[in-house]
């Protein structure tokens, strides 16, 4: 395995203690707040599931909301209609929101683009419709309310103490799509997504890979639908109804392609509604300049930027260094 | 029998309005090879105008029409101006991101001008209907049929004849020698978008008096178009009109003997046996690649 650089460790270290120490600094009875911190892991999930495809795979979804939708009815609907253990429910929604994923995969490995992306859309609809109009599975347009939360031993849990349990899966997730995306088959992701017809020379399975890759992205997107269920307690189909533009907002806007930006992307849009809450009517509108801005002014997200920022003033102080040594060096001449 | 026919009429014509908007999508993507998805959004601004102008002003029809053409034209003129000239030269991802932030830029801007309220529009066309042999066609769905049959020919036409088509066709070719052989290259991309902004309009003029005109309505119908224009080829305009009349016969076929419910469900279903036949769309080329 590659080593890993300095720089990475320490601003993992970093992010790992922000995120230990936040719920401490917000109060642990402060259940909005703790709401949203919870916000952040499953985005920051829905965010790497959708990377996967989008940044690294270069397959447009746009209906990602759907498998998330998938995951959070299955262990709604497992663990609140039938009483079936949380792990148990969970475990199950992974499996049919992958199996999902596969499906849509199979349907449309052939499709590139433009095509993938309507066909994500139409799928999302027909999804959201299903849920809407079989009552009798998915409690229709009343949603499914008071899901319970996680009990261990008799012992039910706080949701600061979930808090833990979600950020401890993003790290897992993350720490997954680390190891994924720097194996061969990461390898031969990037090279199907930069140039599809030498990747395909080259041996790759084209069609199979963005089979494949469809099917994880889709379990994780479940996931987090799993985590989004039990934070709200409350499920219904319209709540994703902005999820798949706000995960590609998050996604664009972070940086695609990279692992980093995806984390940086939902800190920065998850916590934007809360900045602007005077502007809260406004918040649509908000998104699409911001998605805008962001295209134009960092192509590469805010990673992108960032890093590009850091590499210049290292480069500068570097400058600096060598200057005065130059410069003494021309006297001794 | 008088129920299939009556239902395969009202398809067609819902499918020739999906077909404006479906046009304009595959105009936009034969010129720049990429989709647009703010195109529904000029729908409903059309709409809006036109509610405004012929509902509110009580301006004559065509003035209605005309207003409605001009301002989404110059809103798109203003919008691509600002957001979207600067990424021509990025690769397509981005560009394809900024249209779909535009949608929400658009929806922000209707809503500040014209509010979230629900409006009412009045009919734009006289009111009748001529009866045959037992099957009622209004004059209304006769005259928004014949309107998008001229406006399709109309840009056919224009494709194929005018010097601003060929542009169009030699720019969708080949940007780089396009604009070595004198072609201005960012003024026909931006002539692309006004006559796709136009079209959507004019569709949104006639549609609002028969649904109800909000700020919402532009992305349902949108994507609508879209799955039309992909389902029938995209860039191929002879597809993107078949496509979209495919499209308004299904859903009135399963209005009629399925269940309304689930006539989106169905539509995808198409789309996705379609494009597994037929990865390119009914009337796609196939397209050779050079390495």
């Amino acid at each position: 395995m590659k080593k890993t650089a300095k720089s990475t460790v320490i601003t993992l270290v970093v992010l790992i203690a922000v995120a230990l120490l936040a719920p401490v600094v917000v109060g642990l009875k402060n259940n909005y707040m703790i709401n949203i911190l919870c916000s952040y892991c499953y985005f920051g999930i829905l965010c790497c599931s959708l990377n996967l495809l989008l940044g690294y795979t270069g397959q447009i979804s746009m209906g990602h909301a759907a498998f998330m939708m998938i995951g959070a009815y299955t262990y709604g609907i497992l663990n609140k209609f039938h009483g079936v253990h949380f792990l148990i429910a969970a475990l199950a929604a992974l499996a049919v929101s992958f199996a999902a994923g596969l499906l849509l995969g199979a349907a449309c490995c052939k499709l590139n683009a433009i095509f993938l992306a309507m066909t994500t859309v139409g799928f999302y609809k027909a999804v959201s419709t299903v849920i809407i109009n079989e009552g009798w599975l998915t409690g229709g347009a009343n949603g499914i309310s008071a899901i319970q939360k996680w009990t261990v031993f008799g012992y039910k849990l706080k949701n600061w103490q979930f808090y833990y349990i979600a950020l401890a899966v993003v790290l897992l997730v993350f720490l997954f799509c680390y190891r994924m995306v720097n194996s061969k088959t990461g390898r031969a992701m990037r090279a199907m997504c930069s140039a599809p017809i030498a990747s395909s020379a080259m041996g790759v399975n084209n069609n199979q890979l963005k089979f494949l890759v469809c099917g994880i992205s889709g379990a994780l997107a479940g996931l987090a639908g799993v985590l989004y269920a039990v934070t709200n307690s409350y499920l219904s189909a319209d709540m994703f109804a902005k999820v798949s533009v706000q995960t590609l907002t998050m996604t664009v806007v972070g940086g695609m392609g990279t692992l980093w930006g995806p984390l940086f992307g939902t800190l920065a849009i998850t916590t934007l509604p809360e900045l602007l809450r005077p502007f809260a009517d406004h918040l649509d509108g908000i998104y699409g300049v911001v998605i805008i801005l962001t295209v134009i002014f960092m192509p590469n997200g805010i990673y992108g930027f960032v890093r590009r920022m850091v590499q210049k003033a290292s480069a500068k102080a570097k400058a600096k260094k060598a200057q005065p040594a130059n410069a003494a060096g021309k006297k001794g001449e | 029998m008088i129920n299939f026919l009556q239902a395969l009429i009202s398809g067609v014509v819902q499918g020739s309005v999906y077909a404006l908007i479906a046009l304009g999508y595959s105009v936009i993507y034969s010129t720049l090879k990429m989709g647009h998805f703010a195109q529904g959004e000029f729908y409903m601004v059309g709409a809006f105008v036109g509610c405004t102008l012929f509902t509110t002003w009580q301006l004559p029809v065509v003035a209605a029409f005309a207003g409605a053409a001009l301002f989404t034209s110059v809103l798109m003129l203003v919008l691509e101006r600002l957001a979207y000239r600067p990424l021509y030269s990025r690769p397509a991802m981005a560009l394809m991101m900024a249209t779909m932030g535009m949608q929400y830029v658009v929806q922000e801007i209707v809503r500040n001008i014209w509010g979230s309220d629900v409006r009412r529009s009045d009919n734009v066309f006289p009111d009748g209907s001529i009866q045959i042999g037992g099957i009622v066609i209004t004059v209304q769905n006769i005259l928004i049929f014949a309107i998008c049959v001229a406006l399709m020919l109309g840009l056919t036409v224009f494709m194929k004849r005018t010097k601003t088509g060929i542009a169009m066709s030699a720019v969708s070719m080949n940007r780089k020698a396009a604009s070595l052989m004198g072609v201005r290259t960012p003024t026909i991309i931006m002539a692309t978008y006004v006559i796709a902004a136009c079209l959507a309009a004019v569709a949104g003029v006639m549609m609002g008096p028969i649904y109800s005109v909000k700020y919402s309505m532009g992305t349902t119908f949108g994507n609508k178009a879209m799955t039309a224009a992909v389902m029938g080829g995209f860039g191929s305009l002879p597809g993107a009109m078949l496509g979209s009349i495919i499209l308004g016969v299904v859903e009135s076929m399963c209005n009629l003997y399925i269940s309304t419910a689930y006539k989106d469900v169905f539509s995808f279903i198409i789309l996705v046996v379609v494009l597994f036949c037929r990865p390119r769309g009914i009337l796609g080329k196939k397209s050779i690649t050079k390495v």
